[in-house]
């Protein structure tokens, strides 16, 4: 079994590793990659820093209904009979 | 009940859940007036069900269920026309890395950092992420959608779009690939 893998691979581990989906033997050859590959550990540590935005961060700009879409909306609801 | 009181409770619900349900639907599609359509369907199928509702959850609880379930609906399409063009690889994806699977010279990473505690800068971040996230196939950003937002597993949403768990894990790949390289581009340059 190689030690050493690729960016590529080591991009699919990290996504992996998110939902511990990694074997042990997989985990020391990301660990490995990421000791030695400073692009991908910085890859890792901005992904994490993604996640975490993209869960905590809310749409301040979201679209509402207008008044008249609203009664269109009533309107479409009271009139659909089963 | 009399046509009166149904009106009622029709306005009643528009009035006190539609803009949570669209906030809801719009960081999950994106499309404002999809969204809007997810909504009205929403309410349509909660009112011919509305036996169905037995009270343990709290409305408002039961309406995004059901959107949720719509939301799901509309992404079980996107993916079915998914699978195509998973089999040859793609070509704005091989941009990433060179023939020996490790970053490319363009799109190796560069360092950048986003402060979450400045509410500034997570405002102009979330404006890029949205921009960033209109570039993604709409079947990579339902996948993110599902796993990052309504926190679901591999395993669930494999079934819930009917995909294998390889073109998954092919899909988390380009979309976070993509999505990193975009947001690195119009942050650094902004």
């Amino acid at each position: 079994m190689k030690l050493r893998i690729s960016c590529k691979e080591a991009v699919d581990y990290i996504n992996k590793q998110e939902e511990k989906k990694l074997g042990i033997w997989q985990r020391i050859q990301l660990w490995n990659h990421l000791f030695i590959c400073i692009l991908c550990k910085r890859f890792a540590i901005q992904n994490k820093m993604l996640i975490k935005l993209f869960r905590t961060t809310n749409d301040t700009s979201t679209p509402e209904f207008s008044k008249e879409e609203k009664i269109k909306m009533i309107d479409v609801i009271v009139t659909t009979e089963d | 009940m009399s046509d009166k009181k149904h009106a009622h409770l029709a306005s009643e619900w528009v009035n006190a859940y539609s803009s949570q349900l669209l906030g809801f639907a719009i960081s999950r599609v994106k499309d404002e007036h999809l969204a809007k359509d997810l909504v009205q369907e929403t309410f349509v199928s909660a009112w011919k069900n509305i036996e169905q509702y037995n009270g343990e959850a709290s409305v408002k609880t039961w309406l995004t269920t059901i959107l949720k379930n719509k939301i799901i609906d509309h992404y079980r399409k996107a993916s079915t026309r998914l699978t195509d063009s998973l089999g040859h690889s793609d070509a704005t994806q091989d941009i990433f890395f060179d023939e020996a699977d490790h970053w490319s010279k363009a799109e190796r990473p560069q360092d950048f950092s986003i402060n979450p505690n400045n509410s500034l800068e997570k405002k102009e971040f979330y404006a890029i992420l949205l921009s960033c996230r209109k570039k993604l196939k709409a079947i990579q950003d339902a996948v993110f959608s599902l796993k990052y937002l309504d926190g679901m597993d591999s395993e669930t949403i494999c079934k819930e779009l009917n995909i294998s768990a390889s073109n998954y894990w092919v899909l988390i790949h380009r979309a976070k690939v993509q999505l990193r390289g975009c947001i690195e581009k119009k942050w650094v340059t902004q």
